[in-house]
């Protein structure tokens, strides 16, 4: 399980909307992105969008499909696309 | 309403603009960043000319899906602040801010990429992100380190607390150990906004609708230090009350290294003024200050310092403000300071 999970993936968890998506970032453990992409790769209603150089990958999930992502090795934290904000 | 003697919403600004400058005890010599590269990363792509025809502009880079000048005026605002301290630094735009005020984490990644790329000495982020986790934990604290490891000196955003608990921790990326945190500070005035201001550039600056809702609720009411003599023409520096916003996080996973102003005042469609506020435009002070500082010392034959000692600088030279842990940025102060340390010393003869 990943060892932080953000509160909207959590509520998503417990209550998943059938047929909704959402897209997440997964932060990994050092040299865990090649397993995690392969891993990624080979799973039903997840889409791979990209890898960054920083060990983290953006992924389009669906919601009744977010646990298997939260229970991939190598994945520190789990939280969806577009948390950083202005401050005004 | 505004102090009565104000006619337009430019001369406000302006007014606003000098006393937030007073605050941070900012220096009116030097080179004003000249030599000094400033990347912004939010939501401008191209200024109006009538902001920028006397600043000079670098090749601006786009990482959204958009062909708007400007997504939203937040950046505008941004660079306004830092062009008030560094009017003659070389200024590069990174345009990853949306419509809806949130940077996705491509663009966030490739704009920051861009700015190591195009070698800027200061990258400023008006933008953070509130989940509480270690920071290593959170997505936007990554290419940061990136950018300090190249020597880029990182400031940011600490953090909006909208008084619906719980309060935010420091944010990311401000929470990331050489990134530069900026809170937010007031500077009050104990004149009442209904005695008549009437002398021009003088007295107390305030800002309230009738609907008072419709303003920030730290900032509603409040009467600001102009930094100009208030009462009568006399000295009255010894009345300002320099107070930490109640909108600033709380110190937990990083700390807020310096406190700089957060108003921004612009006129609304009924013709009257309201505060834009936030640690968004407390950091892009913080941002200014630092380019003149670096400007000064290219200058005179200087290095400007590393990220970490710009940091440890801003921090030992900052006001510490009476009954308070935090501190205020004093610009003069971290200018003396930094190019003492960062120029070469003349032979004596």
């Amino acid at each position: 399980m990943a060892e932080f999970v953000h509160p909207d993936i959590e509520d998503a968890l417990s209550n998943p909307t059938a047929g909704a998506s959402m897209t997440v970032i997964l932060v990994l453990e050092k040299e865990a992105t090649a397993g995690v992409v392969t891993a990624v790769s080979g799973m039903d209603r997840v889409s791979h969008r990209r890898t960054f150089d920083t060990e983290m990958v953006l992924v389009e999930v669906s919601e009744d499909r977010l646990d298997a992502l939260c229970n991939l090795s190598g994945v520190k934290s789990i939280s969806p696309e577009g948390e950083l904000e202005i401050l005004a | 309403m505004t102090p009565e003697w104000i006619d337009g919403g430019a001369e406000f600004r302006e007014f606003v603009f000098s006393a937030h400058h007073e605050t941070v005890n900012g220096a009116t010599v030097g080179c004003g960043g000249d030599g000094i590269d400033i990347g912004i990363i939010d939501s401008v792509y191209e200024l109006p000319e009538a902001l920028t025809a006397e600043v000079d502009i670098a090749t601006p880079h786009r990482f959204l899906d958009t062909q708007a000048a400007q997504t939203r005026p937040h950046g505008m605002r941004v660079f306004q602040f830092t062009s008030k301290f560094a009017p003659h630094a070389t200024y590069h735009f990174y345009q990853s801010i949306g419509e809806d005020g949130s940077i996705p984490i491509g663009a966030y990644e490739d704009a920051i990429e861009q700015a190591i790329q195009d070698g800027v000495d200061i990258l400023n982020i008006s933008a953070g992100n509130d989940w509480d986790v270690p920071v290593d934990a959170d997505p936007y604290s990554r290419k940061p380190q990136n950018a300090l490891s190249e020597g880029i000196t990182v400031i940011a955003a600490a953090g909006n607390y909208d008084r619906i608990p719980p309060q935010p921790p420091v944010n990311s990326p401000a929470a990331v150990d050489e990134v530069v945190s900026v809170g937010g500070v007031i500077t009050t005035c104990p004149e009442s906004p209904d005695a008549p201001h009437t002398t021009p550039n003088q007295g107390p600056y305030y800002s309230y609708e009738e609907d008072e809702s419709s303003d920030d609720p730290h900032v509603a009411n409040k009467v600001c230090c102009g930094q100009n003599g208030c009462m009568a023409g006399r000295d009255c520096l010894s009345n300002q009350t320099h107070e930490p916003w109640e909108g600033n996080p709380r110190e937990s996973r990083g700390a807020i290294d310096v406190l700089a102003p957060i108003q921004y005042p612009f006129e609304t469609e009924s013709g009257g003024f309201q505060f834009d506020v936030g640690t968004s435009f407390s950091a892009p002070i913080v941002t200014g200050v630092l380019a003149e500082a670096y400007g000064d010392i290219r200058h005179a034959g200087g290095e400007i310092p590393s990220p970490r000692t710009a940091k440890a600088t801003i921090k030992e030279t900052a006001m510490p403000l009476r009954n308070q842990s935090s501190r205020l940025l004093d610009a003069y102060s971290l200018k003396s300071e930094l190019e003492a340390s960062c120029t070469p010393t003349q032979p004596e003869r």
